[in-house]
């Protein structure tokens, strides 16, 4: 329990304060959280959890080949990887509890 | 600390119903509730598996959505419907609905199914849906049209000839004579009987 709590104050700490992530602060409410009863909202907070630690790697690819600069887009991949995979554990790990975590870019997106 | 948290977690999910009743809790008597629990606890603990399988289809076909979050999804209901089903089983003499999970896994288990099947529930049997008669449009519906009722031929009777005798003045002009002249419409033709000639292969 420490150690989730410690990642996710280290998450939120990195994300928000370091300069050189600052441009990637674009957190957004996760898709569960309009979901109308507290057993939807669990269900859908246990899925997106599950969801952004399987397919969090995704964003390495991703996000490299979105971006001009490859190295940028490396960089920029790598982070939200680890903002992906910790906000994954993040959401797993507290699904019975319904309150938010809001990740980078919504967390994983498929499109 | 840790009882606190328990203790706050069995209370969120007894004060939050669902959206979607227990089937069983609807029933009355308690004979029937108990049955309909029990019921409800086994499909729920021995089909919540099926989940994983049947969401990505949903997701794909009705949601339009990825098929990995549908199965990610499918695991989360998994978890859930099976330790809802293993809740239910065990308290089955106490007709109590909680936790209110919904329908919980397979809610169409036993069900008569109503309207046109789901597009996932077709999916792998044919490539080709059936659009019932009533719906295709009139203008491209094919009809076998009833052929006409055969008209027989008018009966032609022999034109009468009017016959006059000296002195008798005849009451139909020329031209009407004329016209009732059907001298030029051909006879029909007239059916003689020929013998039929005996042939070797009909003996």
């Amino acid at each position: 329990m420490k150690k989730i709590l410690c990642a996710f104050l280290a998450l939120s700490v990195l994300t928000s304060a370091t300069p050189v992530f600052a441009n990637f602060d674009n957190f957004q409410k996760s898709p569960w959280t309009e979901e109308k009863t507290y057993v939807d909202k669990s269900v859908g907070k246990l899925a997106f959890g599950l969801t952004n630690i399987t397919a969090g790697w995704t964003a390495l690819f991703f996000e490299t080949a979105k971006h001009g600069n490859i190295f940028a887009g490396i960089a920029k991949g790598v982070w939200r990887t680890g903002t992906n995979t910790v906000g994954g554990v993040l959401h797993a790990a507290t699904f019975p509890v319904a309150v938010d975590i809001p990740l980078p870019d919504g967390g994983v997106k498929f499109e | 600390m840790k009882r606190f948290l328990a203790l706050a977690l069995l209370l969120m999910i007894a004060l939050a119903p669902s959206a979607v009743a227990t089937p069983w809790a609807e029933k009355e008597g308690y004979g029937e509730k108990t049955k309909g629990k029990l019921a409800f606890g086994l499909r729920n603990t021995f089909l919540g598996w099926t989940e994983m399988f049947s969401e990505p289809k949903r997701y794909k076909f009705d949601l339009k959505k990825s098929e990995w979050e549908g199965f990610c999804m499918g695991i989360s209901k998994f978890v859930f419907y099976t330790a809802d089903g293993l809740i239910q089983l065990a308290t089955f003499p106490i007709p109590v609905d909680f936790p209110d999970f919904g329908e919980g896994a397979v809610p169409d288990l036993g069900k008569k199914k109503e309207g046109p099947p789901k597009p996932w529930e077709v999916h792998g049997k044919s490539r080709y849906s059936v659009i019932p008669a009533s719906e295709v449009p009139a203008t491209i519906r094919v009809t076998k049209a009833k052929s006409p009722a055969p008209v027989p031929p008018p009966i032609q009777t022999p034109p009468t000839t009017p016959t006059y005798e000296v002195g008798m003045v005849p009451t139909t002009s020329l031209a009407e004579t004329a016209a009732q002249d059907t001298s030029g419409v051909p006879e029909p033709p007239t059916l003689v009987a020929t013998p039929v000639p005996d042939l070797p292969y009909s003996k």
